[in-house]
């Protein structure tokens, strides 16, 4: 079986119709280690790939008031046992430009691994970008993801990002994400991790609100068990008239693990806001008991409120 | 009838003070039974202990369900002999929909439970149950659930606590439909327009029963500032 059916295979088992690669309407990469397996331009996204030895980087642009119809796609995978990935990725979206992305990290065969993934986004005025990023893992531990992202959000622009990581073991995980909003941007950040064994959790989530009535939302949820640790750190500064921020940070805890929220709130400008709601520990019990008066046992309502904050 | 729940000179003490004192009372099976007092004097606590929530444990006395002696039962324990509960204000959860939520014990026809307690199943089936749900709503979703699982024992906390006024009359029939589905029904509520809906009706004041008769009796009783126990000072009552 070839390496590239293997990724498909890959692909179909997290859920994700492997026909996508073949779609003539759809833009992808498909990525295996550090060797490119396919990669699809299609009319206002284009893509341009510069392999170096050790380092790949992906340039991606978004023409203009394109509205792209169906998600561009950036599949990670490592068929080898142990390995090193190192991608960066440059997306632009030309002005009113509408697009999504999904990226897959496919790292459910793979013992011990780095992956690194730079990302540098731009959107300018007007223009919207949703980024799905879901990370499969084996249940080795032996994963490091160490993923940054820069983005600037230029004005009425829009960015969504949503990052996963609930299958298998997270590994080690250090996860720094800056945004910069000009006037009227919006910019939601969800991030959803479950950590098990001694996973190890640092994430770090920054947004700048620099513009006149720019809005954001950093919401992060995690579920910790067996002696995981996580530190989430939220930072929002408002720095303009009628900036508003909101952070919200959930840590479900069982067993020994260990987690902890540092939200960092700065305002500058008197008319700009700033708010934050964090909260750590075990699951609430009257939730628990209210599913148990429901015919569930204890550890189907731990399962089922766990899966629910991660959802 | 036959007595469904038993509940013997059950004493029950929270920070050295006496909550409920030797209190007893009888649900018969098949009916509503009310539970009336004014606030604050044990009405939630007593539903916490029939339905075995943790740091709520009898400290004498006996509970016994279907002539089985619960008080020591784990709640899941409990609630595998078909005791279930509203609570007065029912718990919110993140990323978990109405469906899944109707759905945990497989039952059918979802949407005529959604439907029965004034909600349409295309709007709300979807939504999580999350605080983007009034509490209103949330009350209305629970009650949902009990039509949905049918307990043999349904114990309502307040059922309308939340509710619009107009709706009243919608859940009141709700209360009816459960026990209609063969459930029996621990009511407690403070209301009138909701204990006169019940076969029989207890009245709780100063830890006590004190007095277990027709609805009609036990509201004109809670009005008429009778109370023997507290003399009229923990029910608010001015003379006996």
């Amino acid at each position: 079986m070839s390496v590239f059916d293997k990724f498909r295979l890959l692909l179909n088992s997290v859920g994700e119709n492997s026909k996508l690669l073949e779609d003539q309407n759809t833009a992808h990469i498909a990525v295996d280690g550090q060797v490119l397996l396919s990669k699809q331009s299609i009319p206002g996204v284009s893509i341009e790939i510069e392999q170096h030895n050790d380092l790949t980087i992906a340039r991606i642009t978004v023409t203009s008031h394109t509205q792209v119809s169906n998600p561009v796609h950036l599949c990670f995978s490592m068929f080898q046992q142990a390995g090193r990935q190192n991608f960066r990725v440059h997306i632009f979206l030309e002005p009113y430009a509408k697009v999504s992305f999904i990226s897959h990290g496919l790292f459910t065969t793979v013992d011990t691994a780095k992956h690194i993934m730079d990302k540098t986004i731009e959107i300018s005025e007007g223009a919207s970008l949703s980024f799905t990023d879901s990370h499969f893992h084996s249940q080795s531990g032996g994963i490091k993801v160490l993923s940054s992202a820069r983005i600037k959000v230029g004005k009425y622009g829009y960015y969504f990002s949503d990052f996963s990581l609930t299958t298998g073991r997270v590994g080690k995980l250090n996860l720094d994400y800056s945004v910069e909003a000009e006037e009227h941007a919006v910019v939601e950040l969800i991030s959803r991790i479950f950590g098990h064994a001694n996973d190890s959790i640092n994430m770090t989530e920054k947004v700048n609100l620099n513009g006149r009535f720019s809005h954001s939302v950093i919401k992060s949820r995690v579920a910790l068990e067996g002696e995981a640790t996580a530190i989430i750190t939220g930072i929002t500064e408002g720095c303009a008239e009628g900036a508003r921020g909101h952070m919200d940070c959930l840590e479900i805890i069982k067993d020994k693990a260990v987690g902890q929220s540092i939200p960092v709130v700065k305002v500058s400008h008197p008319l700009a806001k700033v708010t934050h709601e964090a909260a750590i520990g075990t699951i609430d019990n009257k939730q628990l008991e209210t599913l148990i008066v429901h015919g569930l046992s204890l550890e189907q309502a731990t399962d089922l409120i766990v899966l629910g904050i991660l959802h | 009838m036959m007595p469904l729940l038993e509940i013997r000179h059950v004493t029950f003490i929270a920070d050295k003070e006496p909550i409920l004192d030797n209190l007893d009372l009888i649900i018969q099976e098949g009916e509503i039974h009310a539970l009336i007092g004014t606030n604050g004097t044990g009405k939630s606590t007593l539903a916490r202990l029939v339905m075995g929530c943790e740091g709520y444990h009898t400290n004498s006395g006996k509970i016994i369900f279907a002539q089985q002696q619960i008080d020591k039962y784990s709640i899941e324990k409990r609630a595998s002999l078909g005791i279930s509960m509203v609570w007065q204000e029912p718990a919110y959860f993140e990323g978990i929909s109405v469906r899944d939520y109707l759905n945990l014990n497989n039952q059918e026809n979802l949407s005529e439970c959604l439907l029965s307690v004034g909600l349409n199943a295309d709007e709300y089936l979807d939504r999580m149950l999350d605080k983007t749900m009034s509490g209103g709503e949330r009350k209305r979703i629970e009650l949902a659930s009990m039509l949905a699982i049918r307990p043999r024992l349904c114990i309502l906390d307040e059922p309308v606590s939340g509710i619009d006024l107009l709706s009243i009359n919608n859940i009141i029939s709700v209360i009816k439909q459960i026990q209609r589905q063969g459930s029996t029904v621990l009511l407690i509520s403070h209301r009138e327009e909701i204990a006169s809906i019940a076969d029989r009706a207890s009245l709780l004041c100063g830890g006590k029963i004190i007095l277990t008769s027709t609805p009609e009796k036990v509201i004109q009783s809670y009005k008429s500032r009778s109370c023997v126990i507290c003399d009229g000072r923990e029910c608010n009552h001015v003379s006996i």
